[in-house]
Formats: structure tokens, C-alpha cells, sequence
């Protein structure tokens, strides 16, 4: 620099308009590598940021152009969404760069023009009123964040996208678009008569974000499960005509895959009533070498339940399944991170079927027993606590199969005779003898159904059925988790061989708890053996035992605060230990 | 390039014997552990529970709080780099060696950065054994926490080293230093209350968000990186040109 200044004035001058011209290279390649430079590096264990390798290849396989077009709003008022917009535009940039051509984006401003907003409202995209503060001053501003895509004449829309979501939902619509065929999902619910009343709505929503959802009501009537059905869903099942279980049998012999998700008693703590349920499935669940009985799964990692009035209780039969309870080695629950179940039962086994394997997918905790379903109807922590030291006293806990996964060429419980399509006024018969025998307490009459000489098929075909003991953690509401949505979508996506789905959806951060010291002091103490409300009752009867797992529960934590602390301060000392030697030989030398 | 060795050594020296380098060193790793145990961070959009509290296998708490720490240690570390050479008379002398003004700085900076670095490490590693010890520790982001940290700390030290060139004494150097940094921290926390454009660039001025958002989470940008070599780049030769201009007098 100085060589070519001779006067200080000179030199000043020259060391200003450097600086100027520094900060705005600063500033250009800032903004210049904001928009245009992708290089990154994920060094995480579970890659979550990386593109994940089945969107590259997905994007990188498009046979025709995929047009984009983005209804975002041009000018946000709102900081934080301009940023989450920015995002969105980068992951969008990434996408582009991955289909190597055969991808188009196209930017419409809904904010800048009535005939976009309309064309936007059209598919569905409405605005969010968003607050924004500026200054001391407050607007609310409506803002468009969705997006249209079409492949190949087919539609798909996003309404509104955030960057936490966007890959899932943006990657999983190009996946449905680029689709030979639309895949389509039987949906049997209830009684499979007649038009859907169950609360299964919020899961039907989500399967047709991807599928096309077919209603079965004509099974009892003699119709058979579809050709083109790639999975059956069976959902709460009852009284279930013999044909229509004929109907799924068959179906399954042809190669089929069914999920079934069944269950003993329904519970309506609103009415404190345990109402036994037939599925009409038994002879086939039997067939299949599995049972499922009435008494519930008893678990003492469970979630809350809060009643009005009486307050929050840990509910042992609400089941918080957690990450060691998803079977690892099955992609399906792999990488899940747990699920919610409610009033579930254990699949039992009948012995094992020649030809038929069973893989356990999801198990209950060790703190685990079975009991009546009226035990159901407690819902006071006391009266909860004494059952749990009862359970505990009688026999140690033990983890209980709720969902398994049945794979092979299964026995047909209906070899050589067919049941006959429903006969209406016959069956309406029945259904009135069975209430007036149960109103009069006696047992309700065998369902006679005549038998038809067609060709029944038997381990034809190998077929895959996931069998879950419990049907109320896919019921609408609170009880369809996020965690319950998930599993869900998994275990159809994998029965309906849909792979790459599943690859998307495991992109999910792994449970890394640590030790829990008191859990642990507590049961070398033998105090913490039933943890939950029952465990409440145990330490009461020892509080000295309790403040003494307590203390050294306390003490081991100070003593790892110590270690990491201490190790810190003496790995310093170390270093300027040997900084010294190393002084004191370069000083000799 | 010997020349610049020979600053480093001379800077390392002193650090190494000031008593003030082993008191932050102490203080530095007790304040980091202690809001990693017990506080967490609780600022911004990011919380992050206390370690015991969130019960985690995971140093994001640590790693949230390093930016800020490091708006404190780093004009701590530059503030004598030029004001104290200046006040002591050694400035003169330094700059009479056939010595060329961009050898000082870097060598200064040099010596600042591999203390902050060794800091850092010295800090980060024995917690992140015992942390693996008692659960699932990720270490991809733990390597990739003290890599950003590396990146950050050289920021905040150009910073530093320019405010103890422009500044007489080491006090309004370090008071300087830590009211920018400390505005650049924060840029980040106020895009709620930003005009779209400004929480924009304030978003994207700020260091933690090329530090906290990202790497801590085990993403490394390259982006993040340009940010801060440009950010060292920038803060050098501002000490570079303001040391230049001293010869002239």
C-alpha cells in the first residue's frame, strides 16, 4: 500500500477508499452467497439437515418437467416470515439444482394483483393473517405461503408451507405426482354395512393426501376386496359379517396386505362403561396363529389423563409407548420416535402356523400387565396406586406385544366352506335376537349363515398382515398424535411398498436421554421397580429410603459437574505445564 | 512469514504468563458450565433447557451461550493487543523493526486465536466425555461446535484488534469492541420488531445466526464460513490500515 503514496494525505485517502471498497466486497459477497452458494456439510449423526439421498434421486429421476408455481406474498411486513420465506426459496433453489433441468418455478405475487389471489384462492391457498409489530406500531398483514405443482397433466397443491416441513410435504407431493398409478387403500370401519359414522375422519384425511381411499361397505353383501386395492386398512371392526371376514381372507391369500387394528372393549370413561365388542374376526385371527383377549394392557409408562374436576392422574392404560418400544430392526418404527395407545390389548399367540412369521413392531414398557377391562373405569390416583402395588405384588411386569407384524402364506380358516353373502332380513333377524338375549342377560345366539360351494383360496399367496391391539390411537382428535400420525403413515406407506416415503418421513432427530440418576438410585434402593403413580405409594412407605436415593442421586450429579469442570481446569493447567517446559527446553536449547 | 511467527510467539508468551489469561481462563470455563448445567439459554427464539432440566445428551445450551461469552472474552483478549503496547511505549518501538504493519496484526491475532481456540477446546471436550458418558452424545455436533466456535472467535477478535488500534486506552477499547459486538449478537433477536428489510440484514449481519442456527446443529455452510472470513478479513485490514497510518506520524 505505501509504495504507491508519498504524502501521509495520500496515504489516508488510499486507506479509506480500500476500506470502502473492502466493506462493499464484504457486502456484495455476502449478499451474492446468500442467494447463489449451496456448499454445505452435515456432520450430524443422523444427517438431518443433508439433502436426503432419496429427494436427489427422486428430483434427478423426472422424465418431464415439473412446474412450480409459488404463490408467495412479494412484500412481508412480517421479520420473521421474510426469513422463513428466505428458506424457502433456498431449499426450493436446492430442489431446482437436483432436477437438473426438469424443474420450473414460477413466482406469483397474490399481494400484487386480485387475479393471482383469485387463481390462488382456486386451488385452495388462503391467506394467514399475520401480526407484525413495528416499532411501537401493530399491522396485520395477510400472507400467501403456498404453492401448485403439476406434472404430466396431474395437480398437486401445498397451502401453506413452513421451512421445518417443507422437504416432507413438498417431496412427498412430487412423489405422489410422479406416480404411474394412483395407488388406491380399501378403508373398513365398524360394521362395514353402510356409510362411515366412526371417528376415523382425520385418518382417512391423511391417507387421501397421498391415496385414493376406497370405502368397502359391500363386503357382507358378497363383494370382494378390489383388485387394484395395494393396502386394506381395517379399522375397528364389529360384528363383521362372515363374508366380509371371508372377503378379507381372501384377499389376503392373493397376496393382499391388511392393517388391522382391532380391539376387545371400548371404554367411555364419560359414562364410566366397558363395553365388550365382537370383531368378527376371531376365527381368522386364530387361523393366523395370534389372540387377542379382553383384559387391557396395564402400563406405568402412560400419559396423563386430566378430568375436569378431579385433575390430572397418570393413566396406566393410556400406553406411552417410547423410543426402545419401536421394534429397530423393522424400517417402519426404526426411526420412530414412539406412539400413543389407548385401552390396548396384548396379541397373544395360539401357536405358531406353518409358514406364517411373526415380528413383534411395538411393545409396551417392562412396568407392564394385563387386567380386567373394568379396572379401566378407575380413574382416582389412589384407587389407581393400589391397583399398581396389587399388579406388583402378584407377578413382576413384563413388555406386551400391541402390534405385530404377520408375514407368509396363511391358512384359511374357510377351507371348503365358504360363507354365503348376507342374507338382510336374516341378519336383522339375528342382530334383534342377540339384544333381547343380552337384555335379558342370557347369551346371545350364534350368527347362522349358510355356506356356498366356491373355490376357497388357502396359503395361496404370501401376504402381510400389522395387526395393533387397539383402534382409538387413529380416532379423531387427541388421540391421533402426532407421533399415532406418523406410525400410521408408516405402516400403510410400507404395506403399500412405498419406500421412499418412509425414507423421507425417518429424517427425525433420535431420542438421546441421559442416565436418569434418581430412577436409578431408586431401584438399587428397590423403590423404583413400578415408576408412575404406584411408584408413589412404594416410596411413601419408606421415606427414608426415598431422601437417601434422593441424596445420592443429588451427589452423583454434583460429582459429573465436578468431573467435567475439574477436567476442564486441569486440562488448561496441563497445557500451560507444558507451554512452560516447553519454554524453559527452547530457552536451554 | 518468520516475522509474523515471531510476533505470534512474543503475544503467546504474553498471554500465556499474564495472570489475567488464567483468571478468564477459570472464570470462562465456570460460567459456561454453570449455565450449561443449571441455566440453559433462555434468550431468543431458540431456547435451550439446562442440561439437568432437559435431561439431553447434547452441548446446544453450551454452544448457545458462546457467541455471547465471546463478545466478553474477545475484547478482553485484544484490548492491550495495540492500546497497552501504546501506553507501555512499545508501540513505537514495534513498528521501528523491520517489521511490516500486516505481520503485527496477524501475529497478534494469531496469538488471540489460538488462545480463544484452546479455550474453547479446553472448555468444550472434557464436558462433552462426560456428557457422552451418560447418554447418546452426538459428536458430529460437537466437532462441529467447536468449529464454529474457531470461526466465531475469529470474528470477534478482528473486531477486538481493531478497536485496540483505534482506541488510547485499553478500557475504551474493550468498552468499544463489546457495544458492537454485543449490537451484532443481538441483531438477530429483534427481527420480530425490524421493518422486513432491515430484520432481514439484521438477521443476517448478526454472527450467532451463522453460528447458532447452523454449525452448533452440525450443518456446515459454506456461507457461514465466507461470513466470517469475510468478517476476519475485514476486521484485519481495518487494524491493518489504522497501524499503517501510525507509521506516517
Amino acid at each position: 500500500m505505501t509504495a504507491f503514496v508519498r504524502t501521509r494525505g495520500e496515504w489516508r485517502l488510499n486507506a479509506w477508499l480500500t476500506a470502502l471498497l473492502l466493506v462493499g466486497i464484504v457486502v456484495a459477497a455476502n449478499r451474492l452467497a446468500k442467494n447463489h452458494l449451496r456448499l454445505k456439510a452435515d456432520l450430524s449423526e443422523e444427517q438431518l439437515f443433508a439433502p436426503s439421498p432419496v429427494a436427489t434421486r427422486m428430483l434427478g429421476e423426472l422424465e418431464d418437467v415439473l412446474q412450480v408455481k409459488v404463490f408467495f406474498t412479494g412484500e412481508l411486513k412480517h421479520g420473521p416470515v421474510k426469513i422463513a420465506k428466505g428458506r424457502l426459496l433456498d431449499q426450493l433453489d436446492e430442489y431446482e439444482d437436483a432436477a437438473r433441468g426438469r424443474m420450473e418455478v414460477v413466482f406469483a405475487d397474490p399481494g400484487s394483483s386480485s387475479e393471482v389471489r383469485i387463481e390462488a384462492q382456486k386451488y385452495g391457498i388462503e391467506p394467514i393473517p399475520l401480526r407484525a409489530v413495528q416499532g411501537t406500531s401493530e399491522l396485520t398483514q395477510e400472507v400467501f405461503l403456498g404453492m401448485v405443482l403439476r406434472y404430466r397433466g396431474r395437480e398437486g397443491v401445498l397451502p401453506f408451507v413452513l421451512p421445518q416441513s417443507f422437504a416432507y410435504g413438498f417431496l412427498s407431493e412430487v412423489h405422489r405426482l410422479t406416480r404411474d398409478e394412483e395407488i388406491a387403500v380399501g378403508f373398513v370401519a365398524g360394521t362395514a354395512e353402510g356409510a362411515a359414522t366412526d371417528d376415523f375422519g382425520d385418518a382417512r384425511a391423511l391417507l387421501g393426501g397421498r391415496y385414493k381411499v376406497r370405502e368397502l361397505v359391500g363386503l357382507a353383501d358378497g363383494d370382494p376386496v378390489p383388485g387394484d386395492v395395494r393396502v386394506l386398512v381395517v379399522a375397528r371392526p364389529v360384528d363383521l359379517h362372515p363374508r366380509a371376514a371371508f372377503a378379507i381372507d381372501q384377499y389376503l391369500q392373493r397376496g393382499g396386505h391388511v392393517l388391522l387394528l382391532t380391539e376387545r372393549v371400548r371404554i367411555d370413561l364419560t359414562r364410566l362403561d366397558a363395553r365388550l365388542i365382537a370383531s368378527g374376526l376371531d376365527e381368522l385371527l386364530a387361523a393366523w396363529g395370534v389372540a387377542l383377549d379382553e383384559p387391557l394392557v396395564w402400563d406405568q409408562e402412560s400419559n396423563w389423563l386430566n378430568i375436569p374436576g378431579v385433575g390430572r392422574t397418570q393413566y396406566p392404560f393410556w400406553v406411552n409407548v417410547g423410543e426402545d418400544g419401536m421394534e429397530r430392526s423393522v424400517p417402519v418404527t426404526g426411526r420412530l420416535p414412539g406412539a400413543d395407545f389407548f385401552w390396548a390389548h396384548e396379541i397373544g399367540a395360539t401357536g405358531a402356523v406353518s409358514g406364517v412369521a411373526r415380528t413383534s413392531l411395538v411393545r409396551s414398557s417392562a412396568s407392564s400387565w394385563v387386567v380386567e377391562p373394568n379396572d379401566a373405569l378407575a380413574t382416582g390416583s389412589g384407587e389407581l396406586n393400589s391397583r399398581g402395588v396389587e399388579l406388583l405384588a402378584t407377578e413382576p411386569g413384563r413388555r406386551r406385544d400391541l402390534a405385530v407384524w404377520l408375514v407368509g402364506r396363511f391358512p384359511s380358516p374357510f377351507a371348503g366352506a365358504a360363507p354365503a353373502p348376507r342374507d338382510a332380513i336374516a341378519d336383522a333377524l339375528w342382530r334383534d335376537a342377540v339384544r333381547v338375549a343380552l337384555e335379558e342377560g342370557r347369551e346371545p345366539p350364534p350368527r347362522e349363515v349358510a355356506t356356498t360351494d366356491e373355490e376357497v383360496l388357502s396359503a395361496a399367496a404370501e401376504g402381510q398382515v400389522v395387526l395393533v391391539g387397539d383402534a382409538d390411537w387413529i380416532s379423531d382428535g387427541k388421540f391421533f398424535t402426532q407421533r399415532n400420525q406418523l406410525l400410521f403413515e408408516n405402516l400403510v406407506d410400507w404395506l403399500a411398498l412405498e419406500d421412499d416415503l418412509i425414507a423421507l418421513r425417518a429424517k427425525l432427530p433420535r431420542e438421546r436421554r441421559i442416565d436418569d440418576f434418581l430412577t436409578q438410585e431408586k431401584e438399587k434402593r428397590g423403590l423404583s421397580t413400578l415408576r408412575g403413580s404406584g411408584a408413589l405409594e412404594l416410596e411413601a412407605s419408606d421415606p427414608r429410603l426415598l431422601s437417601e436415593a434422593e441424596r445420592a442421586a443429588v451427589l452423583r450429579r454434583w460429582l459429573c459437574m465436578a468431573v467435567a469442570t475439574g477436567g476442564s481446569l486441569f486440562l488448561a493447567l496441563l497445557l500451560g505445564l507444558a507451554w512452560r517446559l516447553a519454554q524453559r527446553w527452547g530457552a536451554v536449547a | 512469514m518468520r516475522r509474523t511467527v515471531a510476533v505470534y510467539r512474543r503475544e503467546l508468551a504474553a498471554y500465556m504468563d499474564s495472570p489475567v489469561a488464567w483468571v478468564t481462563t477459570v472464570l470462562f470455563v465456570l460460567v459456561l458450565h454453570g449455565v450449561f448445567f443449571f441455566k440453559g439459554y433462555p434468550l431468543g427464539a431458540r431456547q435451550v433447557p439446562a442440561f439437568w432440566e432437559g435431561r439431553t445428551a447434547s452441548l446446544q445450551a453450551l454452544f448457545a451461550w458462546l457467541p455471547l461469552l465471546f463478545v466478553l472474552l474477545a475484547p478482553a483478549l485484544t484490548m492491550g493487543a495495540w492500546a497497552e503496547e501504546r501506553r507501555s511505549g512499545t508501540e513505537e518501538l514495534l513498528l521501528t523493526q523491520p517489521l511490516r504493519a500486516r505481520d503485527c496484526v496477524l501475529g497478534k491475532f494469531l496469538a488471540a486465536w489460538s488462545i480463544t481456540a484452546i479455550l474453547s477446546a479446553v472448555c468444550v471436550l472434557p464436558l462433552a466425555l462426560v456428557v457422552s458418558r451418560l447418554g447418546p452424545l452426538d459428536w458430529g455436533t460437537v466437532w462441529g461446535g467447536l468449529l464454529g466456535a474457531f470461526f466465531l472467535s475469529a470474528g470477534c477478535l478482528a473486531i477486538g484488534l481493531f478497536f485496540s488500534a483505534v482506541s488510547q486506552e485499553q478500557l475504551l477499547s474493550f468498552l468499544l469492541s463489546v457495544a458492537v459486538l454485543l449490537i451484532l449478537w443481538s441483531a438477530s433477536l429483534f427481527v420480530d420488531v425490524l421493518p422486513p428489510v432491515l430484520a432481514e440484514v439484521a438477521w443476517y449481519a448478526s454472527p450467532s445466526v451463522h453460528y447458532v442456527d447452523t454449525v452448533t446443529r452440525g450443518m456446515l455452510d459454506a456461507r457461514d464460513v465466507l461470513y466470517h472470513g469475510l468478517l476476519v478479513l475485514l476486521g484485519l485490514y481495518l487494524t491493518v490500515a489504522v497501524v499503517e497510518g501510525r507509521r506516517w506520524r
